[in-house]
């Protein structure tokens, strides 16, 4: 390999605040790892870099209320004491519940048009898909210079990413389905003399939510626009669920190249917890894994802290971490 | 002229075909690709060498899998593991590369199954429409079954090609059904049963033709 000269990769986020190109940013990990203190953080030291910043949670566990002690709702609302940093919290089964409930309101008349609907509702991923466009539409509308998605837990998240790709190849068999038995469904509907064209109407839609959903993966996969950022802690299953994350991420294209390790232990000098000792060896364990494993990529040290992250203040601390990386107190 | 070897030719290729048409189109198609890579240089046989390589490769590193400890040195077994994805997916596209060259060969098997069973008997009986295979004694049977036994063209009072071939191949067929029996019931039920499936597979193609028909 003749990447061998270059030299290490910089162990701080520093290299997403530079990069202005950047629009999307997912943070990513198990869950309990810190993933909406990381992603709040990261969201404060963007907030000062760029024009503005909106934060998303997608999360039905939603945090950001509890990390920013402030309410956050479906529209984006400003941080307080933050002039350029907005923040929302979207559910993703939500936005499916009221699709569903406003298309039965409209087809209550006929059976069969409800069938259908159930039958498009039924795809695989097909609510994230329907929250997600729901929420790129609104971000087009609003003007953010970029956007971060503090996502579920780690088989959630890649759900979510995957669903273009499912989504359209279901939708193409739907269409197919319908192409041949459109024409007698709306026969039958016809015949009924309930809203003919049902079909018709709810194909129209999925396809043009479909284009929706294929520009969004297309911005997805650009490296130059979305970079993912896992977060983990030193231990074996989150480091497990980061290393088939990064993989996935690179089945489907998305760029991914920082990895922040949270809550690792630095006992004082002359501690006497012995869990904490042990804690510590086990940790420096995975860390030297992590480091052999990973050299290409920004990997961040957080240390654990004492009390929760929790209030603009603890968290612009917290923030500063990621920039300048945190130097560990002397060990024996 | 009636003649022996006429005799003998037409009792060897019905008995030929009927041992033929035992053997199933999948087992010909086995066997075509196996002589396809004894062929050195052929594309079949490249292909297979590369997919039994893959095939070592995927189990080496299996095995070093299974002998790296995923919690002591988890640096070294997801660099095998990422080795590991990338080798299975070549594996299994190398799989269905191979599948899909193997179908093409069922054409070919299928085609030169029918060529040896029914072709060769067609050529048969028309190469020899004319020539009787051997004469009855004169007065032997009446004259309408004289007429029967030698159609279509040949002389009064011998026996066709057409009729002979297919006097053999009841008593081959009859035959064979007996040999199947005995060996059934000797060496024991068990084995009985593919052949069963097998009759009433055929029934059942059988049907299918006719409501295609």
């Amino acid at each position: 390999m003749s990447d061998e000269e270059l030299p290490p990769m910089e162990p701080s986020l520093q290299s997403i605040l530079d990069q202005k190109s950047l629009r999307w940013i997912f943070v990513g990990g198990k869950g309990g790892v810190g993933k909406t203190t990381t992603s709040c953080s990261l969201a404060i030291q963007l907030a000062k870099a760029r024009e503005s910043v909106l934060l998303i949670s997608t999360d039905p566990a939603h945090n950001l209320s509890d990390a920013f002690n402030q309410k956050f709702g479906k529209e984006a609302t400003k941080v307080n004491g933050f002039d350029n940093l907005s923040a929302m919290e979207i559910d993703p089964n939500g936005s499916i519940q009221e699709m569903i409930e406003s298309a039965g309101d409209q087809g209550g008349s006929n059976p069969l048009g409800g069938m259908m609907q159930d039958l498009a509702f039924s795809i695989p991923g097909v609510d994230e898909a329907m929250s997600f466009a729901e929420v790129l539409k609104q971000v087009k509308s609003l003007s953010y210079s970029v956007i971060i998605f503090d996502t579920a837990p780690t088989g959630h998240t890649l759900r979510f990413l995957q669903f273009p790709t499912v989504l359209e190849k279901a939708l193409g068999k739907i269409s197919q389905l319908s192409g041949r038995f459109g024409p007698m469904l709306n026969g039958v509907l016809g015949g009924m003399g309930g809203g003919a064209g049902g079909v018709e109407e709810m194909m129209a839609k999925m396809e043009s939510m479909r284009e929706v959903i294929g520009e969004v993966s297309k911005q997805f996969k650009d490296a130059d626009l979305t970079t993912f950022v896992c977060v983990c802690i030193p231990e074996f299953l989150s480091l497990y669920e980061t290393e088939r994350m990064i993989q996935e991420l690179g089945n489907y294209g998305i760029d991914t190249h920082s990895i922040v390790v949270n809550q690792l232990l630095f006992p004082k000098k002359g501690s006497q917890c012995d869990q904490c000792m042990a804690r510590r060896k086990m940790q420096k364990k995975y860390l030297e894994q992590i480091e052999d494993l990973y050299e290409d990529f920004n990997v961040v040290k957080c240390p654990l802290l004492v009390e929760e992250v929790r209030g603009k203040d603890k968290l612009e601390s917290f923030s500063q971490m990621l920039v300048t990386p945190f130097v560990p107190p002397a060990e024996d | 002229m009636p003649s022996t070897f006429l005799l003998f030719l037409t009792i060897a290729t019905t008995v030929l075909s009927y041992l033929l048409s035992l053997v199933s189109t999948q087992t010909l198609q086995a066997l075509i690709w196996q002589l396809a890579t004894l062929i050195p240089g052929s594309s079949a046989a490249k292909q297979q060498a590369t997919h039994r390589k893959l095939q070592r490769e995927v189990l080496t590193l299996r095995g070093q899998l299974r002998a790296t400890s995923s919690q002591d040195e988890f640096a070294k077994w997801a660099k095998l593991k990422r080795k590991e994805d990338k080798l299975l997916a070549d594996f299994e596209k190398s799989k269905k590369a191979l599948e899909s060259h193997k179908s093409t060969h069922s054409t070919l098997a299928s085609t030169s199954k029918r060529i040896l069973t029914t072709g060769v008997k067609l050529v048969l009986q028309f190469y020899y429409l004319r020539t009787p295979v051997f004469h009855l004694p004169k007065g032997a049977v009446p004259g309408y079954i004289e007429w029967v036994l030698a159609f279509p063209k040949c002389p009064s009072g011998s026996v066709s090609v057409n009729v002979w071939m297919m006097a053999v191949g009841a008593v081959v067929e009859l035959l064979g059904a007996a040999v199947a029996w005995v060996w059934a019931s000797t060496v024991g039920r068990e084995k009985v049963a593919p052949l069963e499936a097998k009759v009433e597979g055929e029934g059942e193609k059988e049907k299918a033709g006719k409501k295609d028909l």
